[in-house]
């Protein structure tokens, strides 16, 4: 009657059994955790960010270039142009070489970077309010909701579709007042490729490109 | 009955001064959240002038350091916790849900028309426009003008089944009115009892809202993108529009295009971006007016 416990339980197998639980408890934690973590790699990055615009370096001329170098390191970390570009080309961009891709997403980035530094000339009092967060059930996909207020009292809803990536968030998508960057280009490659070869809309991604910068030095 | 009224007041009252103690309920802020208040804009201020401190000649980027440091609150973060769902689009091989345009050809060449007019003509009339008029005069018209609208977001939030948010309306309006004639928005500090758009309702989301759908795309001259719907939901809204029933037809003509002038300043800077950002404008444009429509058909 001694032998209460089963002949089969022995110490490691007790070990095992805690080791599996504990297991289960800490994924059970990290369910939780996902949008918590997009929205701190998010926010620091943002952080970052608004610190070099409002850094003197960046109202001077003199020194403008190299502020706009390092908010573009900065940029280039937390978005993921890549993957913007994937899903804003569709399904076509399997027909894409591995040149005409990474030609594509250089060319991308370009146009999406300078469109929307060239609005930014410094700090104007605009404030960012986190407001919570959407999770993938798998925990691979967040959306982290922010609110823009601009100086002018003027709020705009802008949320970021992120992605976990080798160990950390990056930025897929971006809807401004429920307008999706990249369910909007998505329609206009779309189109532009039943007609035009990969070469060509990269062509014109380039011009446009161009003409930003251009109007950006004109300023 | 009446001690019973009371106490149920009471209690109410209890239990609400309750949950407001309770910390669970209060937002959190953690601590990565950039920490307001006079410690932290003076660390701020301490950095952006950081060349100036250590002394010696004033490097160029000094001179301009009277950038202003992120003032306290610039960062907010209200954790209110993750929500699990499974609509994050991942753009796999969805297709692209757009609107429907069969008249591509014919709306192309009215966004072209109208592309002209408003580069052409509306801007730079409206350019001098904001150089004859004070900054005051701008600002109060486009106070007067949401003002005079008033009654097509009051009738159509009616028509929604949104009393509470018709309620809010009519108080608006009659605070704006009676404080300022219309002419500053006095309400626009006041928190409401349910969150009401500025933009506010219009027939063309009623009808939405009562299960039409967009139909199909069309541009009009001057007035830009539209949807069938939303072109019969604009004839509907002219009946809810005041200016409309200003008798002889050139003064409610001449209200009209004084009003939408002014209230161009909301309308050419995001024109512009969408132009300039976009590959084919034409295509960005019906995106984002079908993407716009359906959240404000759905909110």
């Amino acid at each position: 009657m001694t032998n209460v416990i089963p002949r089969f339980w022995n110490p490691r197998a007790g070990a095992a059994i805690i080791a599996l639980f504990a297991c289960l408890f800490m994924t059970d934690g990290a369910w939780a955790q996902p949008g918590q973590e997009a929205r701190e790699a998010l926010s620091a990055a943002v952080n970052r960010i608004m610190a070099d615009i409002k850094s003197p370096d960046f109202s001077n001329p003199a020194t403008r270039e190299a502020a706009r170098g390092r908010i573009e390191n900065e940029v280039y970390k937390i978005f993921d142009f890549g993957e913007f570009s994937s899903r804003t080309v569709g399904p076509r961009w399997k027909q894409f070489s591995a040149e005409e891709k990474k030609r594509f997403a250089d060319a991308f980035a370009k146009l999406l970077f300078n469109t929307y530094l060239n609005k930014v000339t410094g700090y104007n009092g605009e404030q960012v309010a986190y407001n919570g967060e959407t999770v993938s059930p798998d925990g691979k996909l967040a959306e982290v909701k922010t609110t823009i207020t601009l100086k002018d009292g003027k709020r705009t809803p802008v949320n970021y579709r992120m992605l976990l990536k080798d160990g950390s968030w990056r930025v897929y998508d971006v809807i401004i007042e429920n307008i999706s960057l990249v369910r909007n280009y998505r329609t206009q490659f779309q189109d532009i490729l039943k007609s035009a070869t990969p070469d060509q809309l990269i062509e014109r991604i380039n011009q446009k490109a161009k003409e930003v910068i251009a109007q950006g030095a004109g300023k | 009955m009446k001690l019973s009224g009371i106490s149920l007041l009471f209690l109410i009252f209890l239990a609400q001064a309750a949950f407001a103690q309770d910390p669970g309920l209060l937002i959190k802020t953690p601590a990565t959240d950039l920490k307001s208040g006079p410690a932290a804009s003076a660390h701020a201020r301490s950095m952006g002038s950081g060349g100036a401190a250590t002394g010696g000649p004033l490097a160029p980027s000094t001179v301009y350091s009277g950038a202003p440091s992120l003032n306290g609150g610039a960062v907010v973060v209200e954790d209110p916790g993750a929500t699990v769902s499974n609509d994050l689009d991942n753009y796999d091989d969805e297709p692209v849900a757009s609107i429907a345009d069969p008249l591509e050809p014919w709306n192309r060449f009215w966004f072209k028309f109208n592309d002209i007019f408003f580069i052409h003509v509306a801007k730079p009339v409206y350019e001098g426009w904001t150089w004859l008029t004070p900054r005051f005069v701008q600002t109060g018209l486009g106070n007067l003008f949401h003002n005079v609208l008033f009654p097509t977001r009051f009738v159509n939030s009616i028509l929604q089944f949104r009393f509470m948010e018709a309620g809010v309306e009519f108080s608006r309006f009659m605070m704006n009115m009676m404080g300022s004639a219309g002419l500053v928005d006095l309400a626009s500090s006041k928190k409401t009892i349910v969150p009401v758009d500025p933009s506010g309702e219009d027939f063309g989301q009623t009808l939405g809202r009562w299960g039409f759908g967009q139909g199909f795309y069309l541009v009009w001259p001057f007035i830009g993108p539209s949807s069938l719907r939303d072109t019969i939901g604009r004839v509907g809204d002219v009946f809810t529009d005041p200016i409309f029933y200003v008798n002889p037809w050139p003064y409610s003509t001449g209200t009209e295009v004084v009003f939408r002038l002014n209230a161009l300043g909301d309308v050419l800077p995001a024109y512009d971006d969408l132009s300039s950002i976009s590959i084919d404008p034409y295509i960005a444009m019906r995106e984002a007016y079908a993407s716009l429509r359906a959240a404000q058909v759905a909110r």
